[in-house]
């Protein structure tokens, strides 16, 4: 036998169980019950999030695709929901016209990434999230679960190929109303490299008050948008929405996804949306947008990120 | 309150020192023993809906820090673990340690995550081979390499502490976990 092993495995167990007794287990519980709230689907549990109910409106002038967000909140603020959402697109991602320009694939896109840390400057290169496969909604959903189930995770950040460039036109509009408690952005996604690039579904939007502080605190999420501090989880980890929808479509060269996000919360709240609402806080925004590989069947969570570079807040009277 | 945070929050209250102290097992470090429990209670509740029997949230946890170390769990970039390759070096020096306990510790927690994880999992919870790759999702046979392998480094570098090979590869007892689809298990 290896009697030696065994108790120093169960003594090693027994320090380690005895030091945790010791400590506050609310210091365990406040972390993960964050966390797993972050990762949950909500499509059925809207009415969780509350006070800080948050709308997420994308929409595509698509026949193929389906309304992309989700009436999440008690009412649609500011007329920006799914019947206000622009519908229009430049050029329109239509699969035939796209046919004939060749498709970007996942293993292109990802051929000769590198590792991309927090803070690195953006001079050109395709910011790209890598998620695990196991945690797209699309192996995991429960058909039980009503209405489309979408995660919140934690991706590995990447630079990727220039030739899935993806860019916010300079029609993006970002507006923020105070009386209503909403943040909205009308944008378009134009596809500026030179294939063609499937993609899945989901267009989502972050708003960070401050992109360059790691923390997951504060962070509310309904359909396809996110209010956080940061979405940095480290240096090298970003959270990307993921829904379980698999419908599919293909931008082309030249051609533009439009649509809009809207946020909705109250200035009161104390959250980084609500700091947002209130002007005590100025914020970035990221678009991402899932690549689906050429082969359907393949699931693997790759999402193009795009962002303006700018930050938004609240005009101030000068000091 | 919602059933799966309520279930979360009685597990850690009075399950947490058992659930840390294996985390601990398995990695040899305070800080990383609480990096792999959280990620484990995650992996563990994201797709819970309901409630679920402390009994059947504890192995569920228990099993998600087997398979995030296996996995290479992600914080590892934020808090370099040791190397694993220290494996390979040649313990001259093991006769310092104070005590046995501490230099088989060590021993352990040198080993790459895969042979660590089989090997505490037959000696710490006394599963066979055969549970163990049920357990992980591994062949058998896989387990018992990892095992061989595991107790071929601790000999080469340490010593072999007694363990008896017939016993590594052929002892330990059954078990049968069922899965279910919303995690919970039987």
């Amino acid at each position: 036998m290896s009697a030696d092993l065994i108790e120093a495995l169960r003594h090693a167990q027994h320090a380690g169980s005895v030091a945790f007794e010791l400590r506050d287990p609310e210091d365990a519980i406040r972390p993960a019950r964050r966390r797993v709230r972050r990762h949950k689907a909500v499509v059925g549990g809207a009415t969780a999030v509350g006070a800080v109910a948050v709308v997420g409106a994308a929409a595509w002038g698509v026949g193929q695709l389906p309304y992309a967000g989700t009436t999440m909140a008690d009412e649609p603020p500011m007329g920006g929901g799914p019947a206000d959402a622009p519908d229009a697109t430049a050029g329109g991602p239509d699969a035939e016209d796209v046919a004939v320009a060749e498709r970007m694939t996942l293993d292109a896109l990802l051929a000769q990434a590198v590792a991309r840390e927090q803070g690195d400057p953006d001079d050109g290169r395709t910011a790209v999230l890598e998620c695990k496969p196991e945690d797209d909604p699309v192996i995991g959903h429960d058909p039980s679960v009503p209405g489309r189930a979408y995660s919140l995770v934690e991706c590995g950040t990447l630079w990727a190929s220039p030739d899935a460039h993806l860019t916010m036109g300079d029609d993006t509009a970002v507006s923020l109303d105070v009386v209503e408690g909403t943040v909205t952005i009308r944008y378009t996604i134009t596809n500026d490299g030179t294939l063609a690039i499937p993609y899945r579904e989901a267009v989502y939007g972050v708003l960070e008050t401050d992109s360059d502080l790691r923390t997951d605190d504060s962070g509310y999420m309904s359909g396809l948008t996110l209010s956080e501090t940061s979405a940095w989880a480290d240096a090298t980890t970003r959270v990307a929405v993921l829904t379980s929808d698999v419908e599919s479509a293909v931008l082309g060269p030249g051609e533009s996804i439009t649509g809009t996000l809207v946020w909705s919360g109250d200035a009161a709240d104390g959250t980084a949306l609500g700091r947002i609402l209130g002007g005590g806080a100025d914020f970035s925004f990221t678009l991402g947008v899932r690549v689906q590989d050429q082969d359907p069947t393949v699931i693997r969570p790759v999402i193009i990120e795009v962002s303006t570079g700018f930050e938004y807040g609240l005009e101030r009277e000068p000091s | 309150m919602s059933e799966w945070a309520a279930t979360l929050d009685a597990l850690v209250r009075e399950r947490g020192g058992a659930l840390y102290g294996y985390a601990y097992v398995l990695t040899g470090d305070s800080h990383a023993a609480d990096d792999l429990l959280q990620d484990a209670l995650v992996r563990a509740f994201r797709r819970s809906r309901g409630s679920m029997p402390l009994d059947a949230a504890h192995a569920y946890v228990k099993r998600a820090m087997q398979t995030a170390l296996i996995d290479g769990h992600r914080r590892a970039s934020v808090r370099p673990r040791s190397d694993h390759r220290e494996a390979d070096r040649v313990e001259e020096d093991w006769t310092r340690a104070q005590d046995t306990r501490d230099a088989l510790l060590e021993a352990v927690q040198s080993l790459p995550p895969r042979e660590r994880t089989c090997l505490i999992m037959r000696y710490f919870d006394g599963l066979n081979a055969a549970s163990i790759a049920r357990e992980l999702g591994l062949a058998p046979g896989t387990v018992r390499r990892y095992l061989a392998d595991a107790v071929g480094t601790l000999s080469r570098t340490y010593q072999d502490f007694g363990i008896d090979r017939s016993d590594l590869l052929d002892g330990g007892h059954d078990t049968t976990v069922v899965v279910h689809t919303d995690g919970e298990r039987s």
